[in-house]
């Protein structure tokens, strides 16, 4: 089983994603950006949100009316903004974004992030590419084992051994960085971590910059700022 | 115009009032001033405790970084922030705002507030204190009790609007929570020309 420290890396920066954030999807393509500029390691890690635990949990049914509930006004309120404000950013860079129909658990599809990352490293952004823009297609079931297979296969990893990665090491492995990270501080995706420091959120990207390029200036404010 | 709904409780309010200000010189466009109460960004903070489901976990170290990150930005910003760890209601100095705004001076005197208020120099809830601050806006005889000044109208055109929280940009109708949309505000008012933001 794979040990993680969850703000220490050999990479000179760690992000934190979940496949069922539409933010972190946002934050995908920029901090790749960020890494080919300065041409930076990074060590992607999964971060599977307990949505329900802090934002109320629902179902909506196909046509978007909602049939069970248990979020108050006000987590409603904030749902659909989040929405409806991912969104507007999506469109600028031609990212579809359909909103989910009900609360996905991403463990079993964090556990194959985990597997790829671990045993077909050049392989992981790619599947990161195809498991986000399918997903939020909802052409992904990512709860479904044949689901998961499937996505490997088609990137061509072997998925021979993948079940026994889910029921073993790769379980585990999952589960205990979960289990570290709000012991860290960590709570929330796209996290970032560089040299010990946290940000969340990809409105600190500029503030990344400013560090990855050696603090050299005034540090900037935070804004979901382009880079050209 | 650029309308920013603001609570002086808020750092991060503060935070988006300086830019904000400059980005509507910039563009010479008009920049509204809101006042909204709300959640202080520093109320969930508390010590952890064993009883502490996931979801309190959540909110409690969620409102830890938020602390540390609008601190962080304070510290960018070069501002002057001294936290003494009460809550403040801050009805009357957003009253007060009401008050200023009618005399066209809602930046200076939100300026004003916010920088005493957060360097610990300023009782927001105290009526004389508020109307020392207002004299030098032009308003004479300040009284938050004055049924001009009706805060509760205000939040129930929020309401309508679905504006709950602080810092909140309304451009054309388009909302933004937080001044991290600065640059998509730019964009929409320059008429989405060029590279849009991340």
């Amino acid at each position: 089983m794979t040990q993680y420290d969850p703000r220490s890396s050999d990479a000179r920066l760690i992000v934190y994603l979940d496949i069922k954030s539409p933010y972190a999807y946002l934050a995908k393509d920029p901090t790749k950006q960020l890494a080919a500029d300065f041409d930076i390691d990074i060590d992607w890690r999964p971060l599977t949100l307990n949505i329900p635990s802090f934002l109320g949990s629902a179902r909506v049914d196909d046509r978007g009316k909602v049939v069970e509930s248990e979020r108050s006004p006000r987590q409603w309120s904030s749902v659909r903004y989040s929405y409806m404000d991912a969104k507007r950013y999506a469109r600028i860079h031609d990212i579809k974004i359909y909103g989910p129909r009900k609360i996905w658990d991403t463990r079993l599809i964090h556990i194959g992030f985990l597997y790829v990352k671990e045993r077909y490293a050049d392989q992981l952004l790619p599947f990161l590419d195809r498991v986000y823009e399918r997903f939020w297609l909802r052409e992904l079931d990512v709860e479904s084992p044949d689901i998961v297979h499937g996505v490997l296969r088609e990137i061509g990893i072997p998925d021979e051994d993948f079940d026994a990665y889910v029921e073993g090491e790769g379980g585990a492995s999952h589960d205990t960085l979960q289990a570290a990270l709000h012991p860290a501080g960590i709570f929330g995706v796209p996290s970032y971590i560089v040299d010990d420091e946290l940000f969340f959120g990809r409105e600190n990207l500029p503030y990344i910059r400013w560090i990855l390029g050696g603090r050299e200036g005034p540090p900037p404010d935070m804004a979901y700022q382009h880079f050209t | 115009m650029i309308e920013l709904v603001l609570d002086f409780v808020s750092l991060n309010a503060y935070l988006a009032l300086g830019p904000a200000k400059r980005l509507a010189e910039e563009l010479d466009v008009e920049l509204k001033l809101t006042p909204l109460r709300s959640e202080s960004d520093l109320s969930f903070l508390s010590q952890p405790s064993s009883a502490d489901d996931l979801g309190q976990r959540h909110r409690r170290i969620r409102a830890d970084y938020a602390q540390a990150d609008v601190l962080r930005y304070a510290a960018v910003q070069g501002l002057n922030i001294q936290i003494d760890g009460r809550n403040h209601d801050s009805t009357v100095a957003l009253k007060g705002l009401l008050a200023a705004n009618a005399e066209g001076r809602g930046f200076d005197y939100a300026g004003t507030v916010f920088a005493q208020f957060w360097a610990g120099e300023l009782a927001i809830d105290a009526n004389d204190a508020i109307a020392r601050v207002l004299e030098d806006f032009g308003v004479v005889d300040f009284d938050a009790t004055d049924s001009r000044w009706d805060l509760d109208s205000v939040k129930a055109q929020m309401d309508k609007r679905e504006i709950y929280s602080v810092p909140t940009f309304d451009v054309e109708g388009e909302r933004y929570l937080g001044r991290q949309h600065l640059p998509m505000i730019r964009w929409q008012l320059e008429g989405y020309q060029g590279p849009g933001p991340i």
